[in-house]
């Protein structure tokens, strides 16, 4: 019987392994190594990259999370929001945010943060990505300056940050009209910048608006730029028909500045960063030359307002009358200043051929210039005898003083002379007084004495003509005496007939005599 | 020590692995040294091989591992274009504030609890074994068989990350990606898997069995 299972095999017939010697460090540990290398890297590199921590404080923290909320610039991320707490006093919120390293850099006083949120202002959509992903809060990194850990955060986002090249400009408005932060600024209708941001200017008695023109638009803002209030459509009706002007769709809705500049050189040196422009009302406004005239006499009944007209047509209107007093002189003078819009007159012909190479403005001095020369003045007019409105007229006017516009002052000042209603007065004082010396009394004596005389010789013309009604009357030998002549003639006419008649019928009587029949 | 009690290492015996042919220890009784099997030439040892050694370093690699394993992110979830990375823990903490406790508490002994208990299980072993402590073999063995049996349960969590980041490929409207969390994660379960399978239960009762036969190192 065979067993397939054979007993164990006694201790001594089992074969002896072989033996073969091996040392050294096992390889195992490469595990733990290359594990304590890879978390090392991973730790040094976690740390290296530790950004710094700051803090800014906002009114609100809607939308913000902590742990979601990213720091981000040009859409790159560059933090992110560790914590949001009340401030001690509960009147903000301060949000802890951990940004990349290589940071520091650009976190000095001048940085601005905001939370960028979906919203819809100044015409266009923005932020609409936050209504899905959440709000973030966005940086505009200034580089310079002191480094700083806190900050306070924007309640709206900037309109234009540090980075954009372009230059900021101050235009200085009486009203805010309908113009809001990121209301477009117009350059030939294009869009070339933005207003920033408006306050109520330092004296309170205007409205400064800060605009931002991008590069390289902001080379055409010169000294001699004038920025108008383009808001909304202007409308005006004239003989050629109804224009409508507006900049753009936009700017009727929410308002916009448009500015124009003259062509040439003589437009002045580009505006410099900050310079302050004034803002007119509208295209018109800003295109008027403001002339000052002095007038010496009473201006009661002139406002500001009132026409300024050449040979009746209106071609401008009074900007503001002011009282001076000449400290120098110790008289009086009535600054008047008046808005000229020099497009409501028309060249017609040529203009002389060294003006070809001037500018628009240099043109119209030359044109205001000549004008004095011939003797043009302004003077004060009544328009109303009612109402008694004056109105500023100027006028060609013969017989005067040569005088020129004096460049001097802020304004031009054109040469004035009297108003035709001083004229007038001191004209009828004069004659009043010749009036006053004429003799009335001894012409009334020596008029009644004529008055007696005459009744004399109306009653001997009375006798006259009775003693004629007598001689004429009806039973007058006078009378008689013609009805007798008066036959007798009618007798001898009769017998004439006969002789005539006869005659007729024998024309040969004249010669041979009366015949017998 | 007890003669009634001795192992076939203790009689000098050894079976091959591969071929279990039982051969007998060589003459100079170090049973470590590299012994061949007779038969089939495959390397014999009457212990694993350098079992501490081995068991010591997987386990600080491990160690080491699940320090990045909690700390980075393992999955990192974009919807809508909002993205939020999420380590372990704070996906812990999620579902507890969101009020879903047995979730969470499941995600947390699987991928937080259960790690960390095999490192110091294995640990404990290690240190008992070494300082041949007779406390209580065969609850150390118990807790070595559930530590190797549980091992594998840690992985749910590097599964779920795969199969979410598979399945959700959304693109802008919502994505998942993998972050290194889940590497080194993964890494620390293998790396425990491995440290338990080198581990050699035989060793706690070594110390009971003799002083003249030592104990692996």
């Amino acid at each position: 019987m065979t067993n397939p299972h054979p007993d164990p095999p006694s201790p001594d017939a089992i074969p002896e392994a072989t033996v073969s010697q091996r040392s050294g460090v096992s390889i195992v540990w490469l595990i733990p190594v290359i594990a304590a290398l890879i978390g090392g890297w991973l730790a040094w590199k976690a740390l290296s990259e530790q950004g710094p921590t700051i803090t800014i404080s906002f009114k609100s923290a809607e939308g913000l999370e902590a742990g979601k909320t990213k720091i981000k610039y040009k859409d790159v991320e560059i933090g992110q929001v560790e914590n949001v707490e009340l401030s001690e006093d509960l009147t903000h919120i301060l949000v802890t945010a951990k940004l990349v390293k290589g940071a520091d850099e650009y976190l000095t006083e001048k940085t601005r943060f905001w939370v960028v949120r979906a919203s819809v202002r100044a015409g266009q959509v923005t932020g609409l990505g936050t209504l899905l992903s959440g709000a973030y809060i966005g940086i505009d990194p200034v580089t310079g300056g002191k480094h700083v850990r806190h900050f306070e955060g924007l309640e709206t986002p900037p309109v234009v940050t540090t980075g954009q090249p372009g230059r900021h400009f101050v235009l200085k408005a009486d009203r805010r009209g309908s113009l809001d932060v990121g209301a477009p600024v117009y350059y030939r209708q294009i869009q070339v910048g933005e207003v920033v941001a408006y306050d109520i200017g330092k004296d309170a008695d205007s409205i400064d608006f800060k605009v931002f023109v991008h590069a390289p638009y902001d080379q055409k803002v010169r000294e001699n730029t004038r920025f108008w209030d383009a808001s909304g459509v202007d409308v005006s009706l004239t003989a050629q028909g109804v224009n409508v002007e507006t900049q753009s769709l936009t700017s009727i809705l929410i308002g916009g500045i448009a500015f124009g500049t003259p062509d040439n050189e003589s437009a002045g040196a580009v505006a410099k960063e900050d310079q302050q422009f004034h803002l007119y009302k509208n295209r018109e406004d800003a295109e008027k030359r403001r002339f000052l005239l002095y007038f010496d006499g009473s201006v009661r009944g002139l406002s500001a307002g009132a026409p300024v007209e050449f040979r009746g047509i209106q071609i401008g209107e009074v900007a503001d009358v002011k009282l001076q007093l000449n400290m120098n002189t110790k008289e009086f003078q009535i600054p008047v200043l008046i808005d000229i819009e020099p497009e409501r007159i028309e060249p017609a012909g040529t203009f002389p051929a060294d003006w070809e190479h001037l500018s628009k403005l240099e043109r119209q001095n030359r044109f205001f210039d000549q004008l004095v020369a011939q003797g043009m003045r302004a003077q004060l007019s009544t328009g109303n005898l009612l109402t008694g409105k004056l109105f500023v007229d100027l006028g060609i006017h013969d017989k005067v003083k040569t005088a020129a516009i004096d460049y001097s002052g802020e304004y031009p000042v054109l040469p004035t002379i009297p108003t035709p209603l001083e004229e007038m007065t001191s004209r009828v004082s004069s004659i009043l007084d010749k009036l006053e010396k004429f003799p009335i009394d001894r012409i009334g004596t020596n008029m009644d004495k004529t008055l007696e005389g005459l009744q004399l010789t109306v009653s001997q013309t009375q006798k006259t003509l009775a003693a004629l009604e007598k001689t004429v009357s009806t039973d007058s030998p006078l009378q008689l005496e013609l009805q007798q002549t008066l036959d007798e003639m009618g007798g001898a006419a009769r017998s004439l007939r006969l002789l005539a008649d006869y005659l007729e019928r024998h024309p040969e009587a004249i010669l041979r005599g009366k015949q017998e029949q | 020590m007890s003669g009634a009690l001795q192992g076939a290492a203790g009689a000098g015996l050894i079976g091959c692995h591969s071929c279990n042919l039982v051969s007998r220890a060589s003459a100079n009784h170090e049973p470590h040294a590299a012994a061949v099997c007779p038969r089939c030439r495959a390397p014999l040892h009457a212990r694993k091989p350098d079992s501490l050694a081995r068991t010591w370093a997987l386990v600080i690699a491990a160690g080491i591992c699940y320090l990045p394993a909690n700390l980075l992110p393992i999955m990192k979830v974009t919807s809508l274009g909002n993205a939020q990375a999420d380590t372990i823990l704070s996906g812990v903490i999620y579902l507890v504030v969101h009020g879903m406790w047995p979730l969470a508490l499941v995600v947390f002994i699987a991928s937080v609890f259960v790690p960390l208990a095999k490192l110091v299980i294995l640990v404990f072993l290690l240190v008992s074994v070494q300082r041949r402590s007779p406390w209580r073999p065969v609850d150390r063995t118990r807790l070595y068989r559930l530590t190797e049996a549980v091992g594998r349960w840690s992985m749910v969590d590097i599964y779920v990350v795969t199969i979410l980041v598979a399945l959700v490929r959304l693109g802008n409207l919502a994505s998942i990606e993998a972050q290194p969390g889940a590497i080194f994660f993964g890494a620390v379960v293998v790396i425990t898997m491995f440290a338990a399978m080198t581990f050699d239960p035989r060793l706690i009762w070594d110390n009971l069995e003799s002083t003249h036969d030592k104990p692996a190192s």
